[in-house]
């Protein structure tokens, strides 16, 4: 079997045996668990006292609650990274064993979350470095020791970018000349142009 | 006809067939080119089935026979219907191949049924680009790095190879120099020294991004001075040299103030002194013709200072070598003498040098007080100064009456008359004043009007010139766009340009539709002739049978009284009875006329199927396959 | 040490002069090789720093043709002509290399810049990502060191970016 919301492969069994776990607790007490899922998968925060006093009902021992969540995490993100739709993830849980409510609760805190989740995981994306802030001052520079009259301006800038590797602030200070600043601004804005016919 | 033969050869041609330009209708089509056609067709519908045959007729007859066979076998297997054999295709008769070429170009898959399948839109078309050429890229196997040809270089290499470094160029035309006229030095060096410019660079690869970023560099200048220009310069009313000339000159104005403000506070601080005094130095080479007398002053102010500070430090030196070389001579002492002596010149020294550095230090400070009572004194001598001037004037005055005193009346009279003198020199001057001003006023008049109505004409013109540029722009853009969607509808147009001979199509079809109804209204014509004919004669029979049973009625009366009229009326039946049999026997004439003309179109068929002519050729056909078959034989028993 | 030009037949001065003015200008000079049975190694670069250290004097300072022909009463007048012939010919570019050097004095400063337009398809976390993302690499020269640096924007970084730049260009504008 080949299941949409696993990316067109086969469903892990850990998740095959743990979907009956699922279907231990009553549908209601199930979607409100979604909710806390979905919220730690938003990294709002999950409440774990919360967690435990739902599934208290279905007398859940501590591994089956880790099982539980790990499961909703799963089925959600994995999910949402292959942008299945409300309905065909009801039906595929279905026919993984989950009973007719649950999947239906299930489905419709992931449909309500849907684009949400898919933002963060956008952001979440591999990124090699981003720019964090740009400051700037024009320097007018009226004399030097290599030439008597300059009267040029200059351009400083102040980039700020996240390094890829440390993950730390890395701020670099460079001065560059009218000329080379104009071609630079010119460039990007035409790469801008280039990347807004992207999409 | 030919128009089905058209199209059948122009799907054919689709297909991959090679038909020569001069062949017109499938009548002209050789076996060669039959089986082409026919291979062809079957590889597009079906590739399985069509690429196991070979689309060349092969010389030997029973090669021919095996393919003509498996090509028949083909035919039917793709679902044509009517009769087909190997010698349909090596002894071709015209109406059978074209009803094969017309089924098979049915059976052709329609590409643009295909296309509109695909989702169209620029990030779709993207996608699948990106699509193909991982897909592309994926089925290159991977090689060794010292095996790698340019091609995968591209692919399989890590990162870029090299990135651009771009170093200036000396170019004889560029944005900058071209407004100027080049002096004889120049074109001098531009004509026999300058390098060719993929020479300049040190490293060849800097070529292109040397070039890309001189251009570049230059064209944004262009674009962000006629920006610029448009924006503001235009309104300034000037040439584009005065203006910039006056925005150098007042952005040189707005530093020289600022730079003056920024050094003003602290004009007695001491170690500023210098930094001021460059300041002022820089200022005043900066300023050039605008600044006027003020800076030179405040310059020889600095100067001064300076010259002090500077003048009193080596007369000091002087002072303390003296003092040294007074000390000196007394030497010739023991050496211990000269230690101790040594040791306190030495430390009577370092309290002479404090002394020195503390007097130093107090002079400095006198010097700088000096300096600003100095300012504050010249201050004040330039008020006196002003102050004195006053006083000496009125102290003339008070001179000249007291002078005046002793004569008082002659003196008032003369005065009198010299008041009433200058009184009528100042009447007669009004006058004279009043005789040039008015001619004066209307020039002035006439001159403001003129010089309003050239500031409205110029307001105007200005206007004007905006509404040229934005007009300018906008063509340009207008140009710009036509241009793209000129290009797009040309790619369209390429695209679609397999369809070409659609219209020619449909204006066939509508042709051939006209014909038929012309047809069928001339079959009416002749269906309604027909009508009548029936008519007619059905009348006339009614009629005939009406008049001959009137008849048949009266000679029957008659006949029962007279001898002669029985035998007329015999005779009258045996007319009736035979004029009904001619008749029929007319009518079965026609009908055997009708069945002999069937007959004879089918012979006609059958002959074009030249059946008895196909038949000698399968049997030469035959014949020639046992004269292969047994020469082969033979060789494989001499084998 | 301008004296050894007297060694080179003053027509073929203003060649040699040229080529040297290319080296001011930030591209290859003049090669030894293709002197070296004139002057020694020593020679050939003591003539060198001599003469680039002249032309960047004469056009710094704003020299007149009569001073500079003062800095050159060592020469005789046909070589000293050539030399001054040639300043006066490349002034615009000697001045432009100068403002670089100006520029240069800066503890880092920006030499080249490369950038690169990527379109982001799929990550372990979306499988349609579809971002577009812009690489720029920034060759910058730290303390006479080259180093570069490299940032990843998306859209807006870029337009963050570019506002910032536009700004700043607004004020370069005025300063012309």
């Amino acid at each position: 079997m080949r299941f949409r919301f696993c990316g067109d492969l086969d469903c892990p069994d850990w998740v095959l045996a743990e979907i009956s776990t699922l279907a231990r607790i009553s549908s209601v007490k199930m979607k409100l668990l979604c909710v806390q899922v979905m919220k730690d998968l938003l990294d709002e925060g999950i409440d774990y006292d919360k967690v435990s006093k739902l599934t208290t009902d279905a007398k859940f021992e501590i591994g089956d609650i880790k099982a539980s969540v790990a499961v909703l995490s799963f089925i959600l993100s994995s999910a949402a990274k292959h942008d299945v739709d409300s309905e065909s993830l009801s039906s595929e849980l279905q026919q993984l064993g989950l009973p007719k409510e649950h999947a239906t609760g299930l489905c419709k805190s992931y449909e309500d979350k849907h684009s949400a989740l898919q933002e963060k995981l956008r952001e979440s994306s591999l990124r090699l470095g981003r720019l964090e802030a740009v400051n700037w001052r024009v320097d007018y520079t009226l004399s030097s020791s290599e030439i008597k009259q300059v009267n040029e301006p200059t351009v400083q800038l102040r980039l700020q970018a996240q390094d890829p590797e440390t993950d730390s602030t890395e701020t670099t200070v460079v001065s560059i000349t009218a000329d080379k600043f104009r071609v630079l601004l010119t460039e990007l804005k035409q790469a801008q142009t280039m990347m807004n016919a992207l999409q | 006809m030919e128009e089905v033969d058209r199209i059948l050869i122009h799907s054919l041609r689709q297909a991959g067939t090679d038909i020569d330009e001069d062949v017109q209708s499938v009548k002209q089509f050789t076996s060669e080119l039959i089986v082409e056609a026919v291979v062809r067709c079957l590889r597009v519908i079906d590739p399985a089935l069509g690429n196991g045959l070979s689309h060349s007729l092969p010389p030997g007859m029973s090669a021919r026979f095996r393919l003509g066979m498996s090509l028949a076998q083909a035919c039917q297997d793709v679902g044509f219907k009517g009769e087909i054999g190997y010698q349909t295709f090596l002894y071709s008769n015209e109406p059978e191949i074209r009803s094969l070429f017309m089924f098979l170009v049915e059976k052709l898959p329609r590409e643009s049924a295909e296309a509109s399948d695909q989702p169209s839109g620029k990030s779709a078309l993207l996608q699948r680009a990106i699509a193909a050429q991982i897909r592309a890229q994926l089925s290159v196997p991977w090689l060794p790095p010292s095996c790698r040809l340019p091609i995968h270089r591209k692919t399989q290499s890590s990162g870029p190879c090299h990135s651009f470094h771009a170093q200036p160029l000396s170019l004889p035309y560029s944005v900058k120099l071209s407004s100027r006229k080049q002096t004889k030095e120049v074109q001098e060096y531009w004509r026999n020294y300058l390098l060719p410019v993929t020479s300049q660079p040190s490293r060849h690869a800097s070529v292109p991004a040397s070039l890309l970023e001189n251009h570049i560099s230059e064209l944004s200048a262009a674009q962000e001075w006629e920006s610029e220009w448009n924006s503001q310069g235009l309104l300034s009313r000037l040439t584009p040299e005065e203006y910039r000339s006056r925005k150098k000159a007042r952005l040189q104005k707005r530093i020289e103030e600022q730079l003056r403000a920024a050094a003003q506070p602290r004009p007695d601080a001491h170690g500023a002194t210098r930094s001021t005094s460059d300041l002022a130095e820089l200022l005043l080479s900066f300023g050039g013709v605008s600044t006027g007398g003020d800076v030179l002053t405040k310059g020889t102010r600095f100067t001064h200072t300076e010259k002090f500070t500077f003048t009193q430090e080596p007369e000091k030196a002087a002072q303390q070598m003296a003092a040294a070389a007074s000390a000196l001579p007394s030497s010739h002492q023991s050496e211990e003498d000269l230690k101790v002596q040594q040791e306190a010149e030495l430390s009577a020294l370092q309290q002479q040098l404090q002394q020195l550095s503390v007097q130093m230090e107090e002079v400095g400070g006198d010097i700088k007080q000096l300096t600003v009572s100095i300012q504050q004194v010249s201050d004040e001598l330039q008020q006196k100064e002003v102050s004195n001037a006053e006083k000496e004037n009125s102290v003339k005055m008070k001179r000249q009456t007291i002078d005046l005193l002793p004569d008082a009346e002659d003196n008032l009279l003369k005065l009198q008359t010299v008041v009433e003198a200058s009184s009528k020199r100042v009447v007669h001057l009004a006058s004279q004043w009043e005789k040039h001003r008015v001619p004066l006023i209307d020039e002035q008049r006439r001159l403001k009007e003129l010089c309003s109505n050239r500031e409205s004409e110029s307001s105007r013109k200005l206007s004007e010139i905006k509404d040229l540029h934005d007009k300018i722009r906008q063509s340009a853009e207008e140009a710009k766009k036509k241009e793209s969607l000129y290009k797009q509808l040309l790619t369209e147009y390429e695209t679609l340009s397999k369809d070409v001979s659609r219209s020619a199509y449909t204006m066939r079809i509508l042709e051939i539709v006209g014909n038929i109804k012309k047809q069928k209204e001339e079959i009416t014509k002749i269906l309604s002739d027909t009508k009548d004919l029936q008519k007619e004669i059905n009348g006339l029979t009614g009629k005939l049978d009406r008049t001959f049973a009137v008849t048949d009625e009266l000679v029957f009366k008659d006949a029962k009284k007279d001898e002669s009229v029985r035998k007329s009326y015999k005779y009258l039946a045996a007319l009736h009875e035979n004029c009904t049999q001619l008749i029929q026997t007319i009518e079965d004439t026609g009908t055997i006329l009708r069945e002999i003309r069937d007959l004879e179109e089918q012979i006609e068929t059958e002959n074009g199927k030249r059946t008895v002519s196909n038949l000698e050729k399968i049997l030469e056909d035959y014949k020639a396959i046992r004269q292969e078959n047994s020469a082969l034989a033979a060789k494989i028993r001499e084998g | 040490m301008i004296k050894l030009l007297d060694k080179l037949p003053p027509e073929e001065c203003p060649k040699l002069m040229h080529r040297v003015v290319d080296g001011v200008c930030g591209r290859s000079g003049p090669r030894q090789t293709d002197y070296g049975d004139r002057w020694s190694l020593t020679e050939w670069v003591e003539l060198m720093n001599t003469l680039s250290s002249l032309i960047r004097f004469a056009v710094g300072r704003g020299c007149s043709d009569q001073e500079i022909q003062e800095l050159l009463s060592d020469l005789d007048t046909a070589r000293a002509e050539a030399v001054v012939q040639c300043v006066r010919s490349r002034f615009d570019e000697i001045r432009h290399a100068l403002v670089e050097r100006t520029n240069a004095i800066s503890s880092t400063q920006l030499q080249d810049f490369n950038w690169q337009l990527k379109l982001a398809l799929s990550s372990d976390k979306l499988s349609a990502l579809n971002t577009p993302l812009l690489n720029l690499s920034l060759d910058l020269k730290e303390n006479g060191l080259k180093r570069s640096v490299n940032i990843e924007m998306n859209k807006e970084e870029l337009q963050t970016l570019i506002s910032s730049l536009e700004a700043a260009n607004k004020v370069v504008l005025q300063l012309k």
